[in-house]
């Protein structure tokens, strides 16, 4: 039903603007309650007012149309004095309208007449323009629309920069230091991340979710669906009453979209939780690229807090006339002031601020946006040079009957009226059956495209980008169908038929220049095709390290109630319990889920470099784990030996140091050439917790496919305590059975447990790689569209050649020329156009291939093999398409084509 | 008198314009609910482009006008009212007269029974 909704809101499209602007929101709003009506139809006939409404909006457009365009023709009559004879308005608005109405039917005739030259140009239309007004709305809703805040231009994000020039999120008692001095901004507000233990009548439920102050919602210009936001009183530490805002997809997940939700109390991790709202979250959840957040609580940001805590993400509004540059300012003076206050926390610390739309969408987002929009408009003039290369080779066999149409009378005006009559019947036609081929692909795209892309889901036809497509549509046919209709009409009488059967070389040049283009326009598409390809190839050859089949992954939480459970007992018990059931062939926990979307990073330095500064300091990824971890993952020692149950204590080494393992990535980074068993870890900062090095192992992609580890910290977890942990599951068997079983088994183990999710590795690794594949999706689209519309450019110019010199071949072959000979003269015309196109489409290539070296992995933009599969795969398409032409060539029985004129 | 000449400025209505004016007739009503009582005055259904085409022509010509919008309210879209004018009542009762005339002609020259309902 969507789909038809969506395909109502396109019909609307043909509508006049200024009806569709007034009356258009009501129509699609009508059409809704009729869809609502019809319900879920189970016969044909019910779908009968859903169909009658579509055909109503296409009357209406047409009806429309013609209103404006009689409304108007009074006044383009007085202006043109010499059309048609004095009399009443009426009487000349009758005159006109017949001539549009004999235009109008003569030029259906001609089109029927030419059906295949018609359905051609028609399809090229359709296929070009649909999709590239698909892909704009499909990018357009993903990644170039502004974010979907109330004047986003003015939301910009502050952070701290540490001493050594970092940016950082904030403190809570900076947070409010800022709230209270800032000038600049008129508000600050902030955002983290939270979790939280659900319990609403059924089993408790591990729900992601984020804490923000009071006035976050109204900064960004957001409000509530259902409800109210929160309450300056409800964001101050120890409330007298816990709130909670549920996000409207959550809501309608497990509530059901009970409206009487709202006033309820829930319970938050073992809080009694008072429901005050329900909102769209997706805007919040930009601010953080969790995959689910599914509420937001009051941060009550807390004075005493520590200042040495950053992890808040700030957000303000600057205020109106207030340059960002002054703002920084202003925020480094607060600074300097809180360094003196809080010497012992805030020393050499500064901030900063950074436009809101360019802290999300970064730069690496924003080249590969760029990469896909040139490919697009590469693609949008390919199909317009096909059309105006179609269009010119048809006009051209015109000559002779518009040269017969001027020698009877027909006056320029008239003959060029009639031309443009015809070019704008293809412009519409061609736009109609584009909007169809938009619609069924944006259709598919939210049907079939990745899940995770952010915002597919809410992908419509985009009305500028419509607009555009259509306008170019218009523009093409309009100046191409020019192109003729002035040549025929400047002739005039004198156009005789003798000089249009004659080598007519008016336009030849043109048609060869557009050939030219569009192949050299089709090699740079398929270009980037083979490198997108190569690349992703790549992508998914890349090894994490570890088996992914059978592999799953359990997150698990302390009961809340139960905080006196120790977590490290609790969880190496479940390892121990899922290990026993049947089908597992190994368990283990680690701290995060492998490609789960989440990473654990921190800072180390070699004891030996005896570090004083943090600055010397180098950021790694560290991970709690258990022994059965390396076991289930099948990561061997390369040096030293693996973790195990003895380095389960802090500290437990012979000089009081934290046994850990570390890969090989991180030792080549601090001791390379050397044995880095035996050396020692300083974590953190000059001074931290000393880490003993036992071991050295292979590393581990769990994080990224596409980026090299940075290097490895792993503990045991008993030595790091986490309240979750993620199980690690090896699956020999039915999956769904085994992993039931061991759902049991946990459940059975720790009631009060929240309903463990289980993840496929697998699929999160595919998931991981979602982006790429769907940049290669859309690349892959547009290689396929491209090669299509440069066989049509070839077959269309071709044919149109050999149609042209049939009389000359036939006399060739009247007179003894073999099929060798003829295959040869025809083919001759294509291969040097094909040279030039592929040459031009090479270079073309190499410069627009540096937009799209951002989105490559592991090979170069000038990646030989690429450059090479696509001329070769061009030249066979072109080649494919001048195979029915020559063919007919080849064939030419003189006799006939001698007496046929 | 007046009915006549108001009549004949706007020509004979046509039905759909005529349906809309007489569901107008009564309160204001959004273009959904015109659709409705237009199917269920004329006996055929009449798409919304059908309705809102004939909405802009008898608001150009004076015989209606924008009323109130209702704003969204949960569970429920934007609104647009629309109200029968002053014009517009005068028009739909000269329309009315002469499909009395019409059917009082009928019954004069036989064509149907006197007192035959619809």
């Amino acid at each position: 039903m969507s789909l038809l909704r969506l395909l109502y809101r396109a019909l609307l499209y043909l509508c006049p603007p200024a009806f569709r602007r007034r009356f258009g929101w009501q129509m699609a709003g009508d059409f809704e309650e009729i869809c609502r009506e019809v319900g879920r139809p189970s016969d044909l006939r019910d779908w009968v007012p859903v169909v009658r409404a579509m055909g109503d909006v296409v009357r209406t457009a047409l009806r429309e149309w013609f209103r404006r365009a009689t409304r108007r023709w009074p006044q383009a009559v007085v202006s043109m004095p010499s059309t048609g004879p004095g009399g009443a308005s009426q009487g000349r608005m009758r005159g006109i309208g017949d001539a549009v109405r004999r235009d109008l039917q003569y030029a259906v005739r001609q089109l029927w007449r030419e059906r295949t030259l018609t359905s051609v140009i028609v399809l090229t239309l359709a296929v070009g323009l649909g999709t590239t007004a698909a892909i704009f709305s499909v990018l357009d809703t993903v990644v170039l629309r502004p974010l979907p805040f109330h004047d986003p231009q003015a939301v910009y994000r502050i952070f701290e920069i540490s001493p050594q020039g970092s940016d950082y999120t904030t403190s809570e008692p900076m947070l409010l230091d800022w709230q209270a001095m800032v000038r600049s901004f008129g508000e600050v507000g902030a955002y983290t991340f939270s979790s939280a233990i659900v319990r609403a009548g059924g089993e408790p439920a591990s729900v992601d979710g984020g804490r923000v102050t009071q006035n976050l919602m109204p900064l960004l210009g957001l409000r509530p669906v259902l409800g109210r936001g929160f309450r300056p009183e409800e964001d101050r530490p120890n409330p007298s009453q816990h709130v909670v805002i549920l996000g409207e997809g959550y809501w309608r997940r497990r509530f059901g979209g009970d409206p009487a939700v709202v006033g309820a109390t829930i319970s938050m991790s073992g809080v009694p939780t008072v429901v005050v709202g329900v909102a769209d979250l997706r805007q919040i959840r930009l601010l953080d690229y969790v995959e689910q957040l599914d509420y937001l609580v009051p941060l009550a940001a807390d004075p005493t807090a520590s200042r040495r805590m950053h992890y808040l993400t700030a957000l303000g509004r600057l205020a109106p006339d207030v340059s960002p540059a002054r703002a920084r300012a202003e925020l480094n003076g607060i600074a300097r002031r809180m360094a003196r206050a809080h010497p012992e926390s805030n020393q050499g610390w500064g901030a900063g601020v950074m436009p809101a739309q360019e802290w999300i969408v970064t730069d690496r987002v924003r080249t590969a946006i760029a990469a896909l929009a040139g490919a697009v408009v590469v693609l949008l003039l390919l199909t317009c040079a096909n059309v105006s290369s179609l269009l010119v080779a048809k006009a051209t066999t015109r000559l002779e009957e518009l040269g017969v149409r001027s020698a009877l009378g027909a006056s320029r005006p008239r003959i060029i009226g009639q031309l443009m009559t015809e070019s704008l019947l293809f412009a519409c036609l061609g736009g109609g059956a584009g909007l169809a081929v938009a619609v069924g692909l944006i259709g598919a795209v939210r049907a079939y495209g990745p899940a995770d892309v952010p915002r597919l889901a809410d992908v419509a036809l985009d009305g500028p980008v419509l607009l555009f497509t259509l306008g170019a549509a218009l523009a093409t046919c309009l100046m191409f169908g020019a192109v003729p209709a002035w040549h025929g009409s400047r002739s005039g009488a004198s156009l005789t038929v003798n000089r249009v059967r004659g080598s007519s070389s008016s336009g030849t040049w043109v048609r060869d220049a557009l050939i030219v283009g569009e192949l050299a326009l089709a090699m740079i598409i398929l270009v980037g095709v083979g490198l997108t390809g190569h690349s992703f190839h790549r992508l998914l050859r890349v090894d994490p390290g570890f088996e992914t089949a059978g592999l799953y992954a359990v997150r698990l939480s302390r009961p809340p109630a139960d905080s006196v459970v120790d977590p490290v007992a609790l969880f190496s018990d479940l390892e121990r319990r899922a290990a026993g059931v049947p089908g597992i062939a190994g368990a283990g926990l680690t701290y995060i889920e492998p490609f789960g979307s989440n990473n654990t990073s921190h800072r180390v330095a070699p004891e030996e470099w005896h570090a004083t500064t943090q600055e010397e300091f180098l950021g790694v990824d560290w991970r709690a784990v258990t022994p059965g971890f390396f076991t289930i993952l099948g990561v061997q020692p390369r040096k030293g030996r693996l973790l195990g149950d003895e380095d389960a204590k802090a500290g437990s080494d012979t000089l009081g140091a934290t046994p850990v393992v570390i890969d090989e990535a991180l030792a080549a980074r601090l001791w390379e050439g050397e044995d880095p068993v035996g050396h020692t870890l300083v974590w953190s900062r000059p001074g931290g917790t000393r880490l003993s090095v036992v071991g050295v192992v292979e590393d581990v992609k769990d994080v990224h496919m596409d980026r090299p580890g940075r290097g490895t910290v792993y503990f045991h977890h008993a030595a790091q305590p986490w309240s979750t942990m993620t199980l690690l599951l090896r699956v020999r068997g039915n999956p769904q059975q085994v992993l039931a079983a061991v759902r049991h088994q946990i459940r059975a183990a720790a009631p009060g447990i929240p309903i463990p999710t289980i993840h496929s590795i697998g699929e999160n690794m595919r998931r991981s790689v979602a982006m790429p594949r769907f940049i290669l999706q859309l690349f892959g689209l547009f290689g396929t569209v491209a090669i299509l519309l440069a066989m049509t450019g070839v077959y269309g110019v071709l044919a149109h050649h050999v149609t042209r010199r049939t009389r000359e071949i036939a006399v060739r072959v009247a007179v003894g020329a073999q099929t060798r000979d003829v295959l040869h003269l025809i083919l001759s015309q294509v291969a040097w156009r094909m040279l030039a196109g592929l040459l031009l489409g090479l270079g073309g290539a190499l410069v627009a291939a540096r937009w799209i070296g951002a989105v490559l992995y592991d090979i170069e933009p000038t990646d030989p093999l690429a450059y090479l599969a696509a001329a070769a795969v061009l030249a066979m398409a072109a080649l494919a398409a001048t195979a029915p032409p020559a063919r007919r060539a080849a064939t030419v029985d003189p006799a006939r084509a001698l007496t046929a004129e | 008198m007046a009915d006549r000449d108001r009549s004949s400025a706007h020509g004979p209505l046509s039905p759909m314009a005529f349906h809309t004016l007489l569901a107008l007739q009564k309160a204001p009503l959004h273009g959904y609910a015109i659709m409705k009582q237009v199917k269920s005055t004329s006996g055929s259904a009449a798409g919304p482009g059908a309705v809102y085409g004939a909405i802009q022509r008898l608001e150009e010509a004076g015989l209606i006008r924008e009323g109130r919008r209702l704003e969204p309210r949960r569970g429920s879209r934007p609104r647009q009212e629309y109200e029968i004018t002053e014009s517009g009542r005068e028009v739909l009762r000269a329309e009315a007269r002469r499909f009395a005339r019409l059917a009082r002609l009928a019954v004069q020259r036989e064509l149907l029974p006197e007192g035959e309902g619809p």
